[in-house]
């Protein structure tokens, strides 16, 4: 099964509800944008990574994981920055990103599912006048959510299938039959959905 | 929508999801991993048609932002949306619609099919993927898109993949005749 980046907590964060968080997020990313003197940016980084790692719990294994992906840039960073403007220039740059990617990684860890789908659910509530349909919208995150774990399942059987027949190097011996038994499942699926009345699921309102 | 419809994007969100979870396969002469992930965004292109495809991919970028580690390597969650390769992301939806077009347009041939993934697949994608990365790096754009090339080998040789696959699936199974209008 699929299972969420949340990690479950009780700290000052895990407790802020989702569109706070979400809100403050934006806030801190434009906030960022504007900050340009570099202890300003050292000082934010390091609340920043203060709060991930004590004040909400997260540790800092955590915030070294939230961190790695990034490295590779940050050397980028520094390798094109050093020569063309200034070593300063790259320090903030690369602050700025990782101080970014913090605060977003923050929100995610600290935030269930949920509450994160409630809030979309919310945000295309209003566009209901538009033909948005939320309700639909949700069973789709559900079905995808569902379908991930038998779509990989597929994908195994049929490497397995082709390996037994040497074929395991050929990639159209191995994604056309997966392709094809995905749309197949997907008519069983949609004739099934049809049987129980989807096409008139949330037209009352 | 109908149930078809809604089926096959969450089919395909799905597909590219658990291309994702595949182990990265290593090529020789190129620097970087290259994942089978993209491949999801080109067959759901080839396959299912522009709007189909596009909100399956948009479906996936949603999953993401909700915090699921949907991402080749378990990444995910809002950090994606932020980080350099922010760019590519958004260029998923558009590219598999730009895709899905040109194949109703000109046909399930196998030169167009690999064009057509060249252009939306690759071509669209970079075109929003690279100057993004600049912006988030506060880069020149020519040292982004050079970073961004390390990338195009892996990416050439999954658009010829994904036509061949394609063109193999709707012979086996012809969407055209069921496509929704």
């Amino acid at each position: 099964m699929i299972a969420g980046l949340y990690l479950p907590g009780d700290s000052v964060i895990h407790q802020l509800s989702a569109p706070v968080k979400l809100s403050l997020m934006v806030v801190m990313g434009l906030a960022l944008v504007l900050v340009d003197h570099i202890f300003v940016m050292v000082s934010v980084a390091i609340t920043t990574g203060f709060v991930f790692s004590v004040l909400a719990g997260l540790g800092f294994a955590r915030l070294w994981l939230a961190t790695r992906p990034l490295l590779i840039w940050v050397l980028f960073i520094a390798l094109a920055q050093f020569w063309f403007v200034t070593a300063e220039a790259a320090v903030l740059v690369s602050l700025r990103l990782v101080t970014l990617v913090w605060v977003a990684a923050l929100v995610t860890y600290t935030t269930r599912l949920s509450e994160m789908s409630d809030v979309l659910v919310a945000i295309c509530s209003v566009f209901r006048p538009l033909g948005v349909n939320p309700e639909r919208i949700s069973f789709l995150i559900a079905l995808t959510i569902r379908l991930i774990p038998s779509v990989f399942e597929i994908v195994r059987d049929v490497r397995d299938v082709q390996k037994a027949r040497g074929l395991e190097r050929s990639y159209t011996a191995m994604f056309v039959p997966v392709l094809t038994r995905l749309l197949r499942e997907a008519d069983a699926l949609s004739d099934a959905l049809v049987a129980r009345g989807f096409e008139r699921w949330g037209d009352q309102q | 929508m109908s149930a078809r419809d809604t089926v096959l994007v969450a089919m395909f969100a799905a597909l590219t999801a658990a291309l994702g979870l595949l182990p990265p396969i290593p090529v020789p002469v190129v620097p970087v991993p290259v994942t089978a992930q993209t491949l999801g965004i080109m067959l759901a292109g080839c396959v299912i048609g522009a709007r189909r495809a596009a909100f399956a991919m948009l479906l996936l970028l949603v999953l993401l932002a909700l915090g699921l580690p949907l991402l080749s390597g378990g990444r995910g969650g809002l950090g994606v949306f932020v980080g350099p390769s922010a760019g590519y992301l958004i260029g998923w939806p558009l590219g598999a619609y730009c895709i899905g077009a040109l194949v109703s347009r000109f046909g399930t041939t196998i030169g167009v099919l690999f064009l057509a993934n060249c252009l939306g697949g690759i071509g669209l994608i970079y075109a929003i993927g690279i100057p993004v990365m600049a912006l988030v790096l506060d880069l020149p754009l020519e040292s982004a898109a050079l970073a961004g090339s390390a990338f195009l080998p892996g990416d050439l040789i999954k658009a010829g993949v994904a036509s061949a696959v394609a063109a193999g699936v709707l012979r086996a199974y012809p969407m055209q005749k069921n496509a929704s209008p």
